[in-house]
């Protein structure tokens, strides 16, 4: 254990137990080996289902921030301004944490149209010191809550000697289309920033779904390679794609990328458009620490070539993205059912939810927000996790999937 | 008041100290049992009560004070078997409450004898599962060496037996199947047809054979081979895993699981076992699939006949057998624990939640440098133990339950 948590846990204990000032909740327990703060800043209203910010060890898991005020939940009129807002209501989180912006390491910077990419850009680029720029992914998704134009969701680091830009060489990846870096690590863990399918020799794009696949994975492990890694490093992947047929062409190549039963914890959805022509995106995390990565099967579950229930990066669990479409025509049959399955998946690594520091939740429709919250709160009743809301396109035979939800947990 | 908040910040203080040196919470309530009979200071505990699982230690048939061994098979069987019931008695259970056994002898001509005395200790309707092997070698040059797992609550323990003619018949006193609370013990099976009466000559035909027993036991049970969570195989041949038996067991076995679904497995080749069979499989199996799965080393690729990690059932954790590399015998040994530790970490376990441990050694003789690595690993409260000599290439191999 670090000194500084000694100190800061005694503090702690002794504030909350012996009626000192109301201390910054923080959790702990049996389960909870790895030191965890509950940042919750002042401009933002009480009572949210979720926590803004949680700390976990040296990691700071930031929920989703739109481009609302958070008191006024006035939305400001361009693209610039919302994302400043954006960017304004993380940096509460990131103050509060201790840190400033150049201790994020990557971003999910999430659009309801895409035509923003480039005044989104300029704004959000000017919060960090230039040449450092986290690693970024950004999307264009079928909506966003609150009817917010821009959501950004990012990781910190708090320990900023370990943070690391990776760059390939010259020429060997596409050239970035904004201010973001190829990869950068965090400790132990390494960042991507979203692939798409551009071949960096010819700068062209492959017009099928399988060569811009395979495109993506070569630069993906031109990436991991540059940073001395494989493939069998990866720990949670995000693909994104446009058109429902083209998940099964997309699979048929990802799936020789990696060994039977060997793949990392997956979510994929389905968006409304990515940046510039690409119809491919994915998004890769990874670890160095390949001793102690592993994953957890419940019983039936078979191995395949795409994914698994969930991957262990030491004391950090990445889910990936359960549906529940068999559990009945409603978002909360499905999401209390995708969660139960979780808590199975979480007691065999011998955690719980209260383990459970980072959300993502994938809605077929926003409308369904109050009562996936509701379900939310009773699975998270205290001292919840950071979480990010999305709208993505389930079509074919996802069209019942009316939620998904992708977890990271800590012990 | 300021005395009374005074000591309200003693105890604050003493509460977070509490917390913050990070002891040792064992989910699982544990019992650690040493009764008065053993000689003090042994590298491994005689006994643990886990939950309701008693693990018992492998017994020999030596006085555990003096270290004499009696005359005689029957003698000797009653010495591994009185002290066993030490360990039972200090427990608060007696021999009803075993469910299963592996009995482990150093020749395989005594197992009529040994099966007089053993049976002798439990009534006809409550013989426990049994696996009967003969082992190359057993510790302290022991006759006999018994290794029991016993369960506290009798109401929770019950028989297993198929319809007359589906499985071949006992040859000893032991019960196809014994439940205890969630979890079905199967005695070791070979590959005799029921309905013949033969063994099949080919080694694929025997494992074929043993794998439908086991099958049909299960099926009494409610259960499939899927619901394994540990299995041990054990088979014959004069060149180990190198000769060609293992393989052929492995593409028989192989077919009844799904890939990646087998259990956590530990193989072994021995100098004979019962009758003239040439492999006997003995299956762990739980009915509590909700809380079943498993957590695998991402070093370790999907095998169609191991879990290559651990598969979990409840609060329990069964690892596969894990051999290490090396040149000597603590290098092995150190590995071997190494990688028990990565699957136990992927679980949130530690080497702390280890009740009980299986060690097979090439050469019985490296016990005393096994036990020095042994205690490096679990300085205080180590688990239950059983050591065994193999047939093998690598100088050992360790396989271990864990409870949280």
């Amino acid at each position: 254990m670090k000194p500084r948590w000694i100190v800061i846990s005694l503090l702690v204990v002794l504030a909350a137990g012996c009626g000192g000032q109301a201390p910054p909740p923080e959790a702990e327990g049996p389960s909870l080996k790895v030191k965890r703060q509950f940042i919750y800043p002042e401009e933002f209203p009480p009572g949210k289902p979720y926590t803004p910010g949680v700390l976990a060890g040296d990691y700071l898991y930031i929920a989703g921030q739109v481009s609302l005020d958070p008191q006024s939940r006035e939305q400001p009129a361009t693209i610039e301004d919302q994302t400043h807002m954006a960017m304004k209501n993380m940096g509460y989180v990131l103050r509060d944490a201790g840190m400033d912006y150049d201790n994020v390491v990557t971003c999910h910077v999430q659009l309801d149209d895409m035509d923003n990419y480039k005044g989104m850009n300029e704004v959000y680029g000017s919060y960090y010191t230039s040449g450092r720029y986290p690693a970024r992914t950004t999307l264009e998704f079928p909506g966003l809550p609150s009817d917010s134009h821009v959501e950004i969701t990012c990781v910190a680091y708090a320990d900023k000697s370990k943070i690391e830009v990776v760059r390939p060489g010259e020429g060997a990846t596409p050239a970035a289309m904004g201010p973001y870096s190829p990869a950068v690590w965090a400790g132990d863990r390494l960042y991507l920033s979203g692939q798409g399918g551009r071949n960096p020799q010819t700068n062209e794009i492959d017009p099928t779904t399988e060569g811009q696949t395979k495109q993506t994975l070569e630069n993906v492990g031109t990436i991991l390679k540059a940073a001395g890694l494989g493939f069998e490093n990866t720990v949670m992947v995000n693909p994104y794609y446009l058109g429902h047929d083209n998940y099964a062409k997309l699979n048929s190549v990802y799936r020789e990328y990696f060994d039977l039963g060997r793949p990392s914890a997956r979510g994929s959805f389905c968006l409304s458009r990515l940046p510039g022509t690409i119809s491919v995106e994915i998004t890769f995390t990874a670890t160095r620490n390949l001793q102690k990565k592993g994953r957890v099967l419940p019983h039936g579950r078979r191995p395949s070539h795409t994914a698994v229930p969930a991957t262990i990066d030491g004391n950090t669990m990445f889910f990936a993205a359960k549906s529940a479409p068999a559990a009945g025509d409603d978002v909360e049959s499905q999401f209390r059912a995708s969660m139960e399955h979780w808590r199975r998946v979480l007691k065999l690594a011998g955690m719980g939810f209260e383990n459970v520091v980072s959300t993502n939740v994938y809605l077929k429709d926003l409308d369904d927000m109050p009562k996936m919250t509701e379900v939310f709160r009773e699975y998270f009743p205290e001292s919840p996790p950071v979480r990010t809301t999305l709208q993505v396109i389930q079509e074919g035979s996802r069209e019942k999937v009316r939620q998904e939800i992708s977890m990271i947990a800590v012990r | 008041m300021k005395r009374t908040s005074a000591a309200y910040l003693i105890i604050c203080l003493a509460l977070s100290a509490g917390t913050l040196l990070g002891e040792h919470h064992h989910k699982v309530e544990r019992q650690f049992i040493y009764p008065d009979e053993f000689a003090p200071g042994k590298a491994y505990t005689p006994g643990i009560l886990v939950g309701d699982y008693l693990y018992i230690s492998g017994q020999i048939d030596k006085d555990p004070k003096t270290g004499e061994q009696p005359e005689g098979i029957a003698d000797q069987t009653r010495m591994a078997m009185d002290n066993m019931g030490h360990v039972l008695r200090a427990a608060g259970m007696d021999f009803g409450n075993v469910v299963t056994c592996h009995v482990q002898l150093a020749d395989m001509d005594n197992y009529k004898d040994m099966n007089e005395v053993y049976g002798s200790y439990f009534g006809p309707d409550h013989f426990p599962a049994r696996t009967t092997l003969e082992f190359p070698g057993l510790p302290g040059n022991a006759n006999l060496e018994v290794t029991c797992i016993g369960y506290a609550d009798k109401s929770k323990i019950s028989l297993v037996v198929p319809p007359e003619g589906a499985i071949p018949a006992a040859m000893g006193p032991y019960r196809p199947g014994v439940w205890a609370g969630d979890m079905l013990y199967v005695s070791g099976s070979g590959g005799r047809n029921p309905k013949t009466n033969e063994i099949p000559a080919s080694i694929e035909g025997q494992t074929e054979q043993t794998m439908k027993t086991i099958g049909a036991i299960l099926e009494t049970a409610g259960l499939t081979h899927e619901d394994a969570v540990f299995v041990n195989v054990y088979f014959l041949d004069p060149d180990g895993y190198q000769g060609p038996t293992y393989g052929k067991l492995n593409s028989v076995y192989k077919n009844f699981f799904t890939i990646g679904s087998a259990p956590s497995r530990a193989s072994f080749c021995l100098s004979r076992l019962p009758g003239t069979i040439s492999t006997e499989i003995t299956f762990v199996a739980t009915r509590d699939t909700a809380s079943k799965g498993r957590v695998v080393p991402s070093y370790m690729g999907t095998s169609p006949t191991s879990s290559g990690g651990g598969v979990l059932a409840g609060d329990t954790l069964w690892t596969s057998g894990k051999s290490g590399k090396g040149d000597t015998i603590e290098e092995q040994m150190r590995d071997s624990l190494e990688k028990i530790r990565d699957t136990l970490n992927l679980a949130g376990m530690d080497m702390e939640h280890v009740v009980d441990a299986h060690v097979y050694l090439k050469d019985v003789g490296d016990m005393d440098k096994m036990n020095a690595v042994f205690k490096e690993y679990f300085p205080n409260n180590p688990p239950a133990r059983t050591t065994l000599q193999v047939t093998q290439k690598q100088l050992e191999q360790v396989q271990v339950v864990a409870v949280r």
